[in-house]
């Protein structure tokens, strides 16, 4: 380490963050690497540590002869200042080389907060912000992850998107750069090889034509590009990649442990979850696969944890084979297994029981709303019956905390359904009293976001509440809820500019660009969120943020997402939309397929709920 | 079941790992290599391993210590451990841990002081007369705020060094710091330093080992 770098780490908050050096990082000797990577996370070590995708795609890009992928993560506010004034560019932290000489700089996205550090982190490493001011083939700047379904106000910004789970195409993509690289092709002439690519957008390709009134008129794909872009999904994930030999942390990280996929999408279809529709349809690993997976990965890593991790666990059909065979090994080698994202079931209360024995981490449950009206009308299927029934055998059996989450401001909402949080969440304190006679009293949290109207789901055309209107009905809510829970409420304003980016257009591209350079960075962070910056940013490029979170779109308008398909039918998306607001459930898709388009994604087309 | 004693170092960018960092990452190297450890009983069992005086954050160590309980007769444990330790984390002996760790009388430091386009020889003889003192005061976090404590009944053996380096700006330092009754953090040296320029740009910290009461080596 250089004594320029030991000083700096000698000043700033956890230096870990920055060193590299963590068992099982992939090094290589750079003579035998033609093709540099760069995997980027818009946000701090320890966060973009715990992602699974960053750990799948990082072992992934490395076991390509010939290529180098480093890791590279958002500088904390503290080093950005330091490396700036010692004119240090953001490095990757297997070699410490500057990433501005890579081939191929990725950044995955997981929330739309964190759009102004990835511009924020071009910059740090000396690159321009805009696509078209990086003339050169190298460095391509791509990005891939939940928020490509509508990456309209990242296009200027970023060369190509990758849609869809990133295992096949990535390669792909890694590939036909590699040949444009040795065929001394241009950066337009490999951009349209790219495009070619199945789940490929490349956002220079599609010209975007607006009304007077501010909504797109049409999108036209030229030079050749598709004009709808298809995601990827892997059709079987007992043979995709998955990363045994990770890289293992030394510092803390979010999620310390190994994490096993137990299948992608969501059978449930919650009418609000965006991952529910974009990641569809379900498609399974079988229990062997993973018992061996995990197995592995515990002695590769050294980890002592085993966590079960996909949208709805219990939805797993062989959850209990699962456990078992996990728990034959873990337990004689002292390695726990955690179920988050349980449903509220005696089934899966039962299971949470035999696997943590030990540990009464607490119970936490999502009913997302009050009244079973609304939750009808969202299809978030759970009944207040099961939370209770759940509730008593674990009060019952020892369990001191309960998590509540909900939800306001879902479209056909009312006033008495935010009551009806309050009332549930008395109804459980009193239950809790009743059952612990005697015992320590059990502390309930409830925790109330704000709803965020997100693109490719039923709700895309609704319009958010106006802060005011969140301000109001969170003052409804502490009026009502009883004073011994614990209650805690997300800051609109987040929501609000989350709510502006999820469903934006190109128009927003200014302004991003504007805020960043006005310091905003980090803004999914409370200490580093500035609304006022923003308000500015909005002003200065003199876009109306109100027109993206609070205006209703017309069920004919053209979104500007609509040349990026999940699979889902926009007709499927409707028909739900319609049934939310006659508060009629759907029955999941293991009961009934309701034919939303996904399977036909599918090799043989029929969906294996 | 043996109880182990590891001596190791940690340096270079292990350096920027904390005491909680150093455990963690020693007992999952061991689950790597599959060495059995011992584990305490009851709700939530944990391995035996305990580090003796840990090191700060950004400090390095030539010969640290740490104590384990495994469940194996392995003599090759040096080479199997070594293989699964991350970078600037490395075994260099490994004995029973007979000697308690409260035998433990001194740290042995060596810090250098660097003075960026200074006269550091100016330096050298200031300190020197200021670290002989019987009496140096410096503040101390406690329990009951900010205390003053006297370095001087703390430390043993204090040399200044002017060596030769590439830019003619460091000093080194060596210094004994008595273990007990609670171990001194090396800063406060450079804390109990009032004057601004005597006051060096950066110093690196590095502890070579630990040293019994006959200030011999402690293992
Ligand atoms: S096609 Fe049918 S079963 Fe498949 S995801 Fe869509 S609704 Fe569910």
């Amino acid at each position: 380490m250089d004594i320029k770098m030991e000083r700096i780490l000698s000043r700033v908050e956890k230096p870990s963050r920055y060193t590299g050096g963590e068992y099982g990082a992939y090094v290589f000797d750079k003579s035998t690497i033609d093709t540099r990577v760069a995997f980027c996370f818009p946000d701090v070590y320890e966060i973009g540590m715990s992602n699974l995708g960053m750990k799948i795609l990082y072992g992934l890009n490395n076991q390509v002869p010939g290529v180098w992928c480093e890791r590279v993560f958002a500088p904390w506010p503290d080093m950005e200042a330091e490396m700036r004034s010692a004119e240090i560019p953001l490095y990757g932290l297997e070699s410490g080389d500057p990433i501005k000489g890579f081939d191929l700089i990725c950044f995955t996205l997981q929330y739309e907060l964190s759009y102004t550090n990835i511009l924020n982190m071009l910059d740090l490493a000396g690159l321009p912000v805009r696509s078209q001011d990086r003339a050169d083939l190298t460095p391509i700047v791509m990005a891939g992850g939940t928020c490509a379904f509508n990456a309209e106000p990242l296009a200027p910004f970023i060369d190509l998107f990758v849609l869809g789970e990133g295992e096949e195409v990535n390669l792909e993509v890694l590939e036909c750069y590699r040949n444009a690289k040795r065929d001394g092709l241009s950066k337009k002439e490999f951009l349209k090889l790219a495009a070619k690519i199945k789940g490929v957008y490349v956002p220079d390709f599609y010209e975007v034509e607006y009304h007077a009134d501010g909504t797109v008129s049409s999108v036209r794909a030229v030079e050749g590009a598709p004009e709808r872009v298809e995601k990827r999904i892997i059709q079987d994930l007992d043979k995709v990649y998955y990363p045994e030999d990770t890289v293992v942390p030394s510092t803390e990280i979010v999620h310390d442990r190994v994490t096993l996929e137990l299948y992608r999408g969501c059978i449930r279809g919650c009418r609000f979850c965006q991952a529910g529709y974009v990641y569809r349809p379900v498609r399974t690993k079988s229990p062997d696969v993973l018992i061996e997976q995990g197995i592995n990965s515990c002695m590769c890593t050294g980890y002592e944890e085993i966590s079960l991790s996909s949208l709805s666990t219990s939805d797993y059909r062989e959850l209990s084979k699962l456990c078992d065979g996990l728990l034959d090994w873990c337990e004689p080698n002292y390695v726990n297994l955690s179920l988050p994202s349980l449903r509220a079931d005696n089934f899966s209360f039962e299971l949470m029981e035999r696997v943590q024995k030990v540990r009464k981490s607490g119970l936490t449950f999502a009913p997302e709303a009050g009244s079973q009206r609304l939750r009808d009308a969202i299809n978030k299927n759970v009944r207040e019956e099961d939370i209770a029934n759940t509730c008593r055998i674990a009060f019952e059996g020892g369990y001191r905390t309960l998590k509540l989450y909900f939800m306001i401001g879902l479209p056909t909402e009312t006033d008495e359904d935010v009551i009806e949080i309050a009332r549930l969440a008395d109804r459980m304190l009193k239950l809790s009293r009743e059952t612990s006679k005697g015992k320590r009293g059990v502390k309930i949290t409830v925790s109330v976001a704000c709803f965020v109207p997100k693109p490719h789901t039923p709700f895309q055309w609704d319009a958010q509440n106006t802060i005011e209107e969140f301000e109001r009905k969170q003052r409804l809510l502490r009026q009502h809820m009883p004073k011994a829970i614990n209650f805690s409420w997300h800051d609109p304003q987040t929501s609000f500019l989350e709510a502006v980016f999820a469903r934006g257009d190109r128009l927003l591209a200014d302004v991003l660009e504007e805020a960043w350079r006005l310091g905003c960075k980090f803004d999914g962070w409370n200490e580093h969120f500035s609304i006022e910056k923003w308000r500015k940013a909005f002003e200065n490029t003199q876009v109306d943020p109100e027109f993206y979170a609070f205006r209703e779109r017309e069920e004919d308008e053209v979104l500007p997402w609509d040349h990026l398909s999940s699979g889902v039918l926009k007709r499927h998306l409707l028909s739900e939309r319609e049934a939310a607001y006659r508060s009629e459930i759907t029955p999941d898709c293991r009961m009934n397929c309701t034919g939303c388009g996904a399977n036909l994604m599918l090799d043989g087309g029929v969906c294996n709920a | 079941m043996r109880n182990l004693r590891f001596v190791f170092e940690k340096k270079g960018r292990a350096a920027y790992l904390s005491h909680l960092d150093v455990m963690r990452t020693f007992s999952r190297s061991f689950h790597r290599a599959e060495i059995p450890l011992r584990y305490t009983e009851g709700f939530n069992p944990h391995p035996f391993i305990s580090i003796a005086h840990p090191l700060s954050v950004g400090v390095t160590g030539s010969r640290e210590i740490l104590d384990c309980d495994v469940l194996t007769d392995d003599a090759n444990l040096i080479e199997r451990v070594n293989k699964y330790l991350p970078e600037g984390l490395k075994t260099v002996q490994l004995s029973d841990a007979t000697r308690k760790v409260n035998e433990i009388a001194f740290a042995k430091y060596q810090l250098t002081l660097y003075y960026d386009n200074r006269d550091r020889l100016l330096a050298a003889e200031w300190l020197s007369s200021l670290f002989e003192k019987s009496y140096i005061p410096v503040m101390k976090k406690s329990k009951r705020g900010m205390v003053e404590i006297n370095l001087a009944e703390s430390i043993d053996k204090l040399k200044i060094d002017v060596v030769d380096d590439a830019f003619g700006d460091e000093l080194k330092l060596s210094v004994l710091i008595k273990a007990s009754p609670a171990p001194l953090n090396p800063r406060y040296l450079i804390e109990s330093i009032v004057e601004d320029d005597l006051r060096p740009d950066f110093v690196r910290y590095h502890r070579e080992g630990f040293l019994d009461m006959q200030k011999q080596s402690f293992v």
